[in-house]
C-alpha cells in the first residue's frame, strides 16, 4: 500500500481517538441541556475542577494549604497519604455531587423562571468562580495526574499493523482506554435513563417541566441529579484529559470545542455527542493532514467551527437532534 | 425576557445617578489611595470597555443577536492603527505589495465567478463551481506566496511586514471600525436570517479564525512577533517631549508637581478626554437611535420576531444592519485600545478576556440600557483590575501580625485566581438579586 494512504489511516485512527475526548466533554453538555435547556458553559471548568480535586485527594494535598499557611504561618503541605486511585475517584465523585447540591441551592434555585440567557450567563459566572476557586483550593501549578491508566504506544496494534502493511501504527494506549470508557459511560447512561425510576423522571422533566411537576416529580431533585451526573461525566473527562496532557488551566477551554460537536450531533442526543465528537476529531486531523500544508497550517483551531456551520446549513437540528419546531 | 423582576428597578429615577456617583467615588478613592496615575490607567481602559459594551449591547440588548466572537472583531479593529499609522517599510511594497494586491484581486474574482455560476448555471453547477474555486485557489497561491516571501525577507528582525501608510493615528479608528464592519457583513450575510444559534457558532468560529489569521500572517502585522511603537493619536504627546518643553515644566511647577508625574498624568488625561469624547458622541447617537422609530422597531423585532415580520418589518435586513453597526463600534474600540497600548500583540487575544468579560459587562450593567452598559464597562473593568490587589489586601488585614516573606509570595501567587473568583461572584450575585442588571431597561 502507498505510504500516503497508510499515514492517512493512522491519522484517521488518531483523529477518532481525539474525537472520543471531545465526545466525553460534549456528553456533560447534552445531559444538562436535555434536562433543563441550559447551555452549561461551566462544563469544561467542571472537568478542570474535578481533575484538580482528584489529584489533590489522591496525593493528600491539604485544600487551601496556601491560604491556611499564610494566615497561621504554618507549613501545611499534605496529609502525607497516597490514596489508591479507586478510592480517590470515588471521593472526588462525592465532591462533585456535593458541588451539584451547592450549585442548585445557591444559584439555580433562585433563577427558576428566568430567561434562558440569564441561566446561561449564570453558568459563565459559575465557570469564572470555579476556575478561580479550584486554583485557590489546590494551587495553580500544572499537575500530573496518574490513576494507573496505561500510557504510551500500543505495542500489539503496532506489531499487528506492521505485519499487515509493513508500517506500524502509533496509537496511544490511553486513547484506547478512553474509547472503552466512553462506550461504558454511554451504556450506563442509556440504561439509567431508560430503565431506572429516576431516569424516567429525568426524561419526563426534559419533555415538559410543567407536566412533570404536576405528576409530583421534584424539579429541584432532578436538577441536583442532572448536575451530579454531569459532574461525574466531567470527572471522567477530566481524568482522561488530565492523564493525557496534565491538569492545567487550558483544560477549561475544551468547552469551546464542544460547541461544534454539539452542533453536529444535536444538543439533545447522547449518541449524537459521541458521533459528533468522532466526526470533529477525525475531520480535524484529516483536514490538517491533507489540506493543512496547502493553506498554511494551524487549521485545527477553526476547522471544527466551519464544519459545524456547513452542517447547520443542511441539517439544523444536528445528526440526531429532535426536529425543532418553533411555535408562534 | 422575563416579566418578573423583583427589586430590579428599585430606586427609581435616582438609581442611575446614584450608581454613577458610586462609580466616580470608587475612582476617587482609588486615586486618593494609589495616586492619579493608576486611577487614570483604569479610567482610560474603562472608557474603552464601556464602548465595547455599548457595541455588544446594540447587538444583544437592542436586537437579541448573540455575538460570541467579540474577540475577533476587537482584534480586527486593532489592525487599523497598524495599517494606518505605522511607517511604511521601505521597499516592502515594491517587493511584494503588488503581488498581494493581485492575489486578492484573483481571490475576489474567483469568489464572484463562483457566486455568478451559482446563480446562472442549472446543469453541472456543483462541478463547475468546484473547478473554478480550485483553479482560483492555486492561481492565488502562485501569486501570493512569492510576494509574501519577498516582504518577509526585508529586515525580518525589525520589520518583515508591509508596514502602514504613515498617516495620523486618529484616521485609523474609523478604519478599525470599517474592517470589523466588513467582517460582520460577511458573517451576517451568511448566518443571519437562519435560526439564532447559527450566529452564535458562526461568530465563535470567525472570532477564532480572525485571531488565527492575525497570528499567522506575518506580512500583515508581524504575527506573534508583535508590532510595537504604534504612534499616539493626535493631541497626545510623548512624556519625554513634555519633560523637555520649558513651557510645560513651568506650568507643572505652578501646580507644584514634579515633571515626571505631571507629564504622565497629562498624557493619560488627554487620552481619557479623547476616549470620553468618543464615548459621549456614541452614547448621544445611540440614545437618539434607541428612542427613534427605528429603535422602537428594533425592540419590537427583538421581543417578537414573528409579530414584527407580520407587521411588514424586514427582520433579516434590520438584524444585518444592527449586527454590522455593533461590530463597527466594537472594532472602533479595538482600534482605540491598540493606540492606547502602542503595540499590537495578536497572541494576547483570548475569548475569556475579550468576549465573555464584555458579556459580563453588558449583563451586569443591564442589557438594553446604554447607560447600563457604560456603567457595567467601567465597573467590571475596575473590579477586574482591582481584584488582583484586593484579595491580597483583605488577606493582609487578616494576617497583619505576620512576617512578610512567605506571605508576600502567596499573595502574589493567588492574585490572578482572586480575579476570577470575584468576577464569578459579582456575576452570580447580580443575576441573583437583579437579574436584568444594575440599570435595567425601562
Amino acid at each position: 500500500m502507498p505510504d500516503q494512504l497508510l499515514y492517512a489511516m493512522e491519522v484517521t485512527l488518531n483523529g477518532l481517538m481525539a474525537g472520543v475526548m471531545y465526545a466525553l466533554v460534549a456528553l456533560g453538555f447534552v445531559l444538562i441541556y436535555k434536562a433543563s435547556g441550559i447551555f452549561n458553559y461551566a462544563q469544561g471548568v467542571l472537568a478542570l475542577f474535578a481533575a484538580l480535586t482528584l489529584v489533590g485527594i489522591q496525593q493528600g494535598q491539604v485544600p487551601f494549604a496556601h491560604v491556611i499557611n499564610a494566615i497561621t504561618g504554618g507549613h501545611l503541605e499534605s496529609f502525607g497519604w497516597q490514596l489508591p486511585s479507586i478510592l480517590a475517584i470515588g471521593l472526588t465523585a462525592g465532591v462533585m455531587v456535593l458541588l451539584a447540591i451547592v450549585i442548585e441551592k445557591l444559584v439555580l434555585k433562585h433563577l427558576v423562571g428566568q430567561a434562558e440567557i440569564i441561566l446561561f450567563m449564570a453558568t459563565i459566572g459559575l465557570a469564572y468562580f470555579l476556575e478561580g476557586f479550584g486554583d485557590v483550593m489546590w494551587g495553580a501549578d500544572i499537575k500530573t495526574l496518574d490513576v494507573g491508566l496505561p500510557q504510551g504506544i500500543n505495542e500489539t496494534l503496532e506489531s499487528v499493523t506492521d505485519g499487515l502493511f509493513g508500517y506500524g501504527f502509533f496509537v496511544d494506549n490511553l486513547d484506547i482506554v478512553a474509547a472503552l470508557v466512553a462506550v461504558a459511560l454511554v451504556t450506563a447512561l442509556t440504561l439509567f435513563s431508560q430503565y431506572s425510576k429516576q431516569g424516567r423522571a429525568l426524561r419526563a422533566v426534559a419533555d415538559d417541566h410543567q407536566a412533570a411537576l404536576s405528576v409530583g416529580i421534584s424539579l429541584r431533585f432532578i436538577w441536583v441529579l442532572v448536575w451530579s451526573i454531569a459532574g461525574i461525566v466531567a470527572l471522567v473527562a477530566g481524568i482522561m484529559w488530565g492523564s493525557k496532557s496534565g491538569v492545567q488551566f487550558s483544560l477549561s477551554l475544551i468547552a469551546l470545542k464542544a460547541l461544534p460537536v454539539l452542533m453536529l450531533g444535536g444538543f439533545t442526543s447522547i449518541p449524537g455527542a459521541i458521533v459528533g465528537g468522532l466526526i470533529i476529531g477525525m475531520g480535524e486531523k484529516l483536514f490538517e493532514f491533507f489540506l493543512g500544508p496547502l493553506i498554511g497550517g494551524a487549521t485545527e483551531n477553526w476547522f471544527a467551527y466551519v464544519l459545524a456551520l456547513v452542517f447547520l446549513v443542511f441539517r439544523p437540528q444536528g445528526l440526531f437532534g429532535e426536529r425543532i419546531i418553533e411555535r408562534v | 425576557m422575563s416579566t418578573r423582576q423583583p427589586g430590579a428597578a428599585r430606586g427609581g429615577k435616582l438609581r442611575a445617578p446614584l450608581l454613577f456617583a458610586a462609580m466616580a467615588a470608587l475612582i476617587a478613592i482609588e486615586a486618593a489611595t494609589t495616586g492619579w496615575n493608576g486611577a487614570l490607567v483604569i479610567v482610560n481602559m474603562g472608557l474603552i470597555s464601556a464602548i465595547l459594551a455599548l457595541g455588544v449591547n446594540m447587538q444583544w440588548g437592542y436586537a437579541g443577536l448573540f455575538n460570541t466572537g467579540v474577540v475577533g472583531f476587537i482584534a480586527l479593529g486593532g489592525l487599523g492603527p497598524v495599517l494606518v499609522s505605522m511607517k511604511p517599510t521601505p521597499g516592502a511594497f515594491s517587493a511584494g505589495g503588488w503581488g498581494i494586491l493581485i492575489a486578492f484581486a484573483i481571490a475576489l474574482v474567483t469568489i464572484m465567478a463562483a457566486v455568478w455560476l451559482n446563480r446562472h448555471l442549472t446543469r453541472m453547477k456543483g462541478l463547475a463551481i468546484l473547478a473554478v474555486l480550485i483553479a482560483g485557489f492555486f492561481l492565488y497561491r502562485a501569486v501570493f506566496d512569492p510576494a509574501v516571501a519577498a516582504i518577509q525577507a526585508i529586515n525580518p528582525a525589525s520589520a518583515g511586514y508591509l508596514g502602514g501608510l504613515g498617516l495620523p493615528t486618529l484616521l485609523s479608528w474609523p478604519l478599525g471600525a470599517l474592517l470589523a464592519a466588513g467582517a460582520a457583513w460577511v458573517v451576517g450575510k451568511t448566518a443571519l436570517g437562519l435560526r439564532s444559534d447559527y450566529l452564535a457558532v458562526a461568530t465563535l468560529g470567525i472570532g477564532e479564525i480572525i485571531v488565527a489569521v492575525l497570528k499567522n500572517e506575518e506580512w500583515l502585522d508581524r504575527g506573534v512577533l508583535n508590532v510595537t511603537g504604534i504612534p499616539r493619536p493626535w493631541p497626545v504627546p510623548y512624556e519625554v517631549d513634555l519633560q523637555a518643553d520649558p513651557g510645560f515644566l513651568g506650568r507643572a511647577a505652578a501646580f507644584g508637581l514634579d515633571p515626571v508625574t505631571a507629564s504622565t498624568i497629562s498624557v493619560k488625561l488627554l487620552y481619557g478626554t479623547l476616549f470620553a469624547a468618543v464615548l459621549l458622541v456614541l452614547i448621544w447617537a445611540l440614545q437618539l437611535a434607541l428612542n427613534s422609530p427605528w429603535g422602537r422597531m428594533m425592540r419590537a423585532i427583538r421581543d417578537n420576531e414573528v409579530a414584527a415580520e407580520a407587521m411588514g418589518k424586514n427582520v433579516t435586513g434590520r438584524h444585518l444592519q444592527i449586527f454590522i453597526l455593533g461590530c463597527a463600534v466594537i472594532g472602533l474600540a479595538g482600534a482605540m485600545m491598540i493606540s492606547l497600548d502602542g503595540q499590537m500583540t495578536p497572541s494576547s487575544y483570548n475569548p475569556l478576556r475579550y468576549t465573555f468579560l464584555i458579556w459580563v459587562m453588558v449583563i451586569v450593567g443591564g442589557s438594553g440600557n446604554n447607560w447600563g452598559s457604560v456603567l457595567g464597562g467601567m465597573l467590571i473593568w475596575f473590579v477586574w483590575i482591582k481584584a488582583e490587589v484586593w484579595g491580597p489586601q483583605i488577606m493582609h488585614v487578616v494576617t497583619a501580625t505576620l512576617a512578610d516573606g512567605a506571605l508576600k509570595q502567596h499573595l502574589v501567587d493567588s492574585a490572578p485566581h482572586m480575579r476570577l473568583v470575584m468576577m464569578g461572584l459579582i456575576l452570580l450575585l447580580v443575576l441573583r438579586f437583579s437579574p436584568r442588571g444594575l440599570l435595567p431597561e425601562k
